[in-house]
């Protein structure tokens, strides 16, 4: 069952790997799938063609979007699917390291390349000759077969394997990887096979980037901010936008670089964009006007319509029912409804990990084909709890360690429950952990936070006491999937967070619904979930509303909490008024004061790879 | 940004990836970046920044802490202003750790020793500026030097340093790579003894030409030679022509000759080692200093002990801060009369002792003096002061000068002793130091004693320290400095203190062995379920060698033996399971296994990824603490390719361990039915 483990599941669960599989699982086809030194480092297993385990390594490593060889993402991995080195055939890397070199080289040896940026190539260079080889043999201790593919390849890939379909147009679009920043391709059976690519500099992944950064938020994980201001402003801006892009044939766009620097280290656009825009770049953490609203709005519409354009384009090329689509512009979740509303195909797959973390389950995915001749036998990804868990034993060690006065729930899951709903009832703000972590940059109910929707002042509390985000910007609504249609405008079920659709519901649910009355909608059911559904449909019980607000569990700049001391690290850090760690509950009355003295700060918030431009070298 | 793309451009760049990525890669872009053809970030390695002494900020009123520096701030003295230069006579302080009186800073420190110690010598107060820095490293000293004495006006200078110089500069990684493939690890000590040798030189200069104006007092430091062992990091490095072997086989023999009191014959067998190993490992000094020490002979148990400190210049890896004999000899030589004063600690300390070594009596670690260390350093240095601006008064004796120097309370000297204690057993050192510190703190006060009680379940319980109940307890009641260290040291098995406090406590009248035993039991039994030995938990210390490159995915041993500690509620059998590999050996062998000293079985090793399923038999397992060991075969190759691998990767900036590996073990995990 991938939603919840009970204790007793996961001792007998290790014990079994360890002890009784562990040999047994050599006959199996292993593949790790990795993909690092970019962003969002990652590791996945895939035993048999079916995905066993998967975990970014920004959990273990409390550095967000940490791009480092995912080593301790690796040993979960190895330890999930109890086996050890000596078991895995094969080793999936998502990137060719020399195209990706070639790319780096262009930018260094560039005529307008600034100083600072040959001078942090040719810093870097040394440490780039044979990094990924060197790593995995290294660091990893590995010395089977390793497998390169390219990353556009491990982007289509580890959407179409994971998307049940037998047959699909691809769509892969992202700032940067090697050369390619969008890919169209066609894939059925065991075959994904791209035909088109733009290069950068072209591409529409830096196009938001770099007017992210012209609005004031961090690259890399700013961007569904931008996506976020949006609908708070008019398209005013969108005719200076399309100036930004030229359109070719057969897919192709480029960018009018004369707006653009991608070749300096400080910033990612030209003096030319803020005269086309007519204002200064926006200070970070400033007053949001209408002005960059409007421009929010106007990005997001061009971004839109060219992703229209794409995959018309694409359908005309592979007329096909489905699209795959992956990358990190395939987050922009209101883009993909519209591409699903608007656009040629009746289904869109979005891989739920769309990013480059994502990038290792289609390099795994791919080394399964290539290693078998066969398609993987992983069908549709129905939920992404592919991380690690905690035992129940294992959290009441800890908390009875504590002067915490825990209320231990074990054996009652109804009373956990119904205690966790009384909180939610009376208004209060509710950290759950619970069975194993998701994969990808969604919280979908094993670490979240959770309030009650129908609070007016909920969105402005959870900015206060934890998130300490923008306020322009809604929290995503949770419900009970058999029940989305009384509430939301879907006809079908989202269970990771990647559309929007209309807020329909009967009830006033202000903390989860945009002023365009869009919200990011997640369904939840009870097969994929079952704890997450049984709490929604409590919560319905006592108050009428199937639905709960859900927001990823962790700090502002911290990565989403992973083990019961990350969450307890959370709790006392913010002013959540709750903890629910697996069958146990915590009240904030219960901390002790000097909490507040001793409980560390996580890896500082700085991000070690760019915010203020994209990381291209 | 020009475009469309330069196509040509880029077919120059995807030639040149693809040239650089083939097999001669590496070695055109390393020499491409000797040739200067590559930028290197300058870094600045004096720390100097415009208008700050360290970490104070210039303005009208003389110099203010910055706020912006907080994070620096308990580095260097408590200290909010230092005033503009007045009246009285000013004596600025430089130095490291051992100056900024590491364990009893703040409360007690050489600055206040010395502001004690002077009115005696000099007959009136003197302002003392204390600007010595904890982790202070050598560039960092003189670019200080440089500003503090200028920005400051001191009337006088004493530098109190020279432990903390044993630092790699990645631009010298060429050189040093060349020295190394000419002369394995001796020629990689003999280079780094140069360049010691030559940064003091630039030392020397820099206070010759500062002595004209300035007068100075160099203190030459001094490490604890008898109770801090280096046996936990004194293997041998790779030795060329298979040495290793043999090098093995006489330690094992010396230290079997050892216990037994066959002293010559330990010493023969130390000698050999020392002839294998060229100097290089402190093993072969230590046996020797041992035999000499249980002959009688002092003096020459010095000489060893001081080239068991020398010994492992070559190492890459971190190693605890000390002062070698380059150093020492170098800063003798600085000596310019009526000018530069040395205070020559070695020699001081033992006239105090009146010829014993070096020890806890002065030490309470490797290199942090005692509170007696500190009077008797200061007292020396209070009398070279005196002695530099013309008392023009009859000096008293060093030993009633340092006895009236005020000593620190007890609960901070019990205090100092107990970090020292926490510091010392993370540092890899034995039980009988660790005991002796253990049993002084606990003796010293009981708040310290109780606070050591706490600390045995902060230490054991699985939840987070600053989460812990017990931590709550101790932070009411221990120093900032205690309440720090304990807070952000990793939690370990640590089977030697807590061990060591528990039986300090039952000596001082707090039952706590049995607490102890309990609380492990409870917390960290093994069970039905996997318990991962490979977790750092399970490192004897943080010197622990088989962890010496963590992070990684997968341990190295190496080390001869592996030992892994675990706690077992009741004789039972257990069960290991074992991923390991013997790479390097035309036969990989195979390992013996002991469960508590006793062989159970011996395994076949192979050079590839293997697992192993072994049990220990209930009646070898009891109640309490149990080892698991693994003796890895001896018979390592020759070397010489090894050493030039290690070289190869040291140019690149990559530090391999210039250790021999015996094996590599990337799972182990053990359930108890």
């Amino acid at each position: 069952m991938p939603g919840q483990l009970t204790n007793s599941d996961y001792a007998d669960y290790l014990k079994y790997a360890i002890i009784t599989k562990l040999g047994k699982y050599h006959m199996a086809l292993n593949i790790l799938g990795i993909s690092a030194n970019y962003h969002d480092a990652a590791c996945c297993l895939l035993r048999d063609g079916e995905l066993i385990a998967a975990a970014e390594e920004e959990r273990f490593s409390r550095v967000k979007h940490d791009p480092h060889l995912p080593w301790r993402a690796f040993r979960f991995c190895l330890r999930q699917g109890g086996i050890t080195l000596s078991d895995v055939d094969c080793v999936a890397y998502y990137e060719n390291p020399v195209k990706k070199l070639s790319r780096q080289i262009w930018m260094a040896l560039h005529p307008e390349a600034s100083d600072a940026t040959r001078r942090k190539f040719l810093t870097l260079l040394p440490d780039r000759i044979d990094k990924v080889e060197r790593q995995i043999r290294r660091m990893l201790g590995y010395t089977g077969r390793l497998e390169i593919f390219d990353h556009h390849q491990s982007h289509a890939a580890s959407s179409f394997f994971y998307s049940g379909f037998e047959e699909a147009a691809v769509l892969t679009v992202d700032g940067v990887g090697e050369w390619a920043t969008t890919a169209f391709g066609r894939a059925a059976g065991s075959a994904v096979e791209l035909f088109e690519e733009v290069h950068f500099p072209s591409s529409l992944g830096l196009l938001y980037s770099a007017l992210t950064s012209y609005l004031g938020f961090e690259v890399n994980d700013g961007e569904y901010k931008v996506m976020g201001l949006a609908p708070y402003g008019e398209p005013r801006y969108v005719d200076q936008v399309r100036k930004l892009v030229t359109r070719g044939e057969a897919g192709q766009y480029g960018l009018d670089l004369e707006y653009f620097d991608f070749l300096r280290r400080d910033r990612m656009y030209s003096d030319r964009l803020v005269e086309l825009f007519g204002a200064p770049p926006r200070p970070p953490e400033s007053e949001l006007l209408g002005f960059h609203q409007d421009v929010a709005r106007s990005v997001q519409c061009v971004l839109e319509e060219i992703l229209l354009d794409e995959v018309a384009y694409l359908h005309s090329r592979v007329p096909s029912r489905n699209l795959c689509m992956a990358g990190g512009v395939a987050l922009n979740c209101v883009a993909n409804s519209r591409i699903l509303r608007d656009g040629p195909f009746a289904e869109l797959f979005v891989q739920p990990a769309a990013s480059d973390a994502g990038g290792c389950l289609g390099a795994a995915a791919l080394a399964h084909v290539r290693l078998t001749g066969e398609r993987p036998a992983q069908g549709r990804l129905t939920h992404m709890y592919w991380g690690p868990a905690s035992p129940v034993d294992d959290i009441a060690g800890m908390l009875a360690g504590t002067a915490l006065h825990a209320l231990d729930y074990r054996g009652r899951p109804e009373s956990l429950l119904e205690a966790t709903v009384a909180r939610l009832a009376a208004g209060k703000v509710v950290g759950w952990f619970q069975g194993r972590m998701e994969f990808g940059p969604r919280a979908l109910g094993a670490r979240s936070i959770l309030a009650d929707p129908r609070d007016e002042g909920m969105r402005d509390r959870i900015n206060a006491l934890v998130k300490m985000r923008e306020s322009f910007r809604p929290f995503a609504p949770a419900v009970l999937e058999h029940r989305m249609r009384e509430h939301f405008a879907i006809d079908h079920p989202s269970p990771f967070m990647l559309e929007t659709c209309q807020v329909t519901s009967p009830f006033n649910l202000p903390a989860i619904t945009h002023v365009d009355r869009s919200a990011r909608l997640q369904t939840v059911d009870p097969e994929s979930s079952p704890r997450f559904a049984a709490l929604l449909a409590r919560f319905a019980d006592r108050t009428g509303c199937p639905i709960l607000l859900n927001t990823s569990f962790n700090m502002r700049g911290d990565p989403i909490v992973c083990t019961p001391e990350d969450a307890l690290r959370c709790f006392a850090r913010s002013r959540i008024d709750a903890l629910v760690l697996e069958d146990f509950i915590v009240d904030r009355e219960s901390i002790p004061a000097a909490w507040s003295e001793f409980v560390p700060v996580s890896q500082p918030a700085a991000p070690r790879v760019g915010f203020k431009v994209y990381t291209f070298l | 940004m020009p475009g469309p793309q330069d196509h040509s451009l880029k077919s120059l760049a995807d030639e040149t990836a693809r040239l650089l990525s083939g097999s001669g890669g590496e070695g055109a872009v390393l020499l491409m970046e000797r040739l200067g053809l590559l930028s290197l970030p300058e870094k600045n390695t004096s720390g100097v920044r415009p208008g700050l002494v360290g970490i104070w900020e210039a303005d009208p009123q003389g110099y203010e802490r910055s706020a912006a520096l907080r994070n620096e701030w308990p580095f260097w003295a408590d200290v909010q202003r230092i005033p503009p230069k007045g009246e009285r006579t000013r004596l600025l302080l430089l130095g490291e750790s051992v100056a900024r009186g590491f364990l009893y800073d703040p409360d007690f420190n050489p600055a206040k020793a010395l502001e004690a110690a002077l009115p005696a010598v000099l007959g009136q107060p003197i302002e003392i500026v204390d600007v010595a820095k904890s982790n202070l490293l050598g560039p960092q000293l003189t670019g200080l030097i440089g500003t503090a004495t200028t920005a400051l006006e001191p009337d006088v200078l004493v530098v109190f340093a020279g432990n903390n110089w044993l630092v790699s500069d990645r631009r010298d990684r060429y050189l040093e790579a060349t020295a190394l493939r000419e002369g394995g690890a001796l020629g990689l000590k003999v280079w780094r003894e140069q360049r010691l040798a030559a940064f003091v030189d630039t030392l020397r200069q820099q206070l010759t030409e500062l002595s004209a104006r300035l007068p100075i007092v160099l203190v030459i430091p001094e490490i604890n030679l008898v109770d801090w062992r280096l046996d936990g990091k004194a293997d041998a490095p790779w030795l060329p022509l298979g040495r290793n072997r043999r090098w093995l086989e006489c330690r094992k023999a010396a230290v079997s000759a050892l216990a037994s009191l066959r002293l010559e014959e330990a010493a023969a067998l130390a000698r050999e080692m020392v002839d294998l190993d060229d100097g290089t490992a402190a093993s072969g000094w230590t046996i020797l200093a041992d035999c000499a020490r249980g002959t009688g002979d002092l003096i020459a148990a010095r000489t060893y002990l001081e080239k068991a400190r020398d010994a492992h210049l070559w190492d890459f890896t971190h190693q605890t801060p000390r002062v070698v004999s380059v150093i020492q000899q170098a800063l003798r030589d600085c000596a310019l009369p009526g000018r530069i004063a040395v205070v020559d600690l070695p020699s001081c300390f033992a006239a105090w002792q009146g010829g014993e070594l070096p020890g806890r009596r002065l030490f309470l670690d490797y290199c942090h003096l005692s509170s007696e260390g500190i009077r008797v350093a200061m007292a020396a240095t209070a009398l070279e002061v005196a002695d530099l601006l013309g008392a023009g008064r009859p000096l008293p004796g060093i030993e009633s000068l340092a006895n009236d120097i005020p000593t620190p309370s007890r609960y901070l000297e019990a205090t100092a002793h107990f970090v020292a204690a926490l510091h010392s057993a993370h540092g890899g050192q034995s039980t009988p130091f660790v005991s002796y510190l253990c049993h002084e703190a606990a003796r010293q006060s009981p708040e310290v004693a109780q606070a050591m009680r706490e600390c045995l379940e902060v230490r054991t319980l699985r939840v987070p320290i600053w989460a812990c109940a017990a931590f709550e307890r101790l932070s009411a009641i221990a120093t900032p400095l205690l309440q720090g260290y304990i807070l952000n040291s990793p939690k370990l098995f640590e089977p030697v203190l807590l061990p060591a406090i528990a039986d300090a406590l039952e000596k001082n009248g707090l039952p706590s062995l049995a607490f102890l035993d309990e609380l492990r039991k409870n917390e960290r039994s093994l069970s039905d379920r996997p318990r991962d030995l490979l977790d750092p938990y399970h490192r004897a210390s943080l010197e622990d060698l088989d962890w010496l490159e963590w992070p990684t995915h997968f341990r190295r041993a190496y080390s001869p033996t592996s030992r892994y500690p675990w706690i077992s509620r009741a004789p039972g059998e257990v069960v290991f399971v074992v991923n390991c590999r013997r790479m390097g050996a035309a036969d990989p062998g195979e390992c013996q296994v002991r469960i508590n000293g006793t062989c159970v079985i011996r395994l076949p090793l192979t050079s590839e990824w293997s697992t192993l399923r072994f049990s220990a038999p209930g009646n070898l397992v009891q109640s309490g603490v149990n080892w698991l060991e693994i003796d890895w075969p001896i018979d390592l190759p020759g070397g010489e390719e090894e050493i030039e691998y290690i070289a190869r990767e040291h140019e690149h900036g990559r530090f391999v361990p210039l250790l021999p590996v015996f094996a590599e073990i990337s799972f182990l995990s053990a359930v108890q039915r």
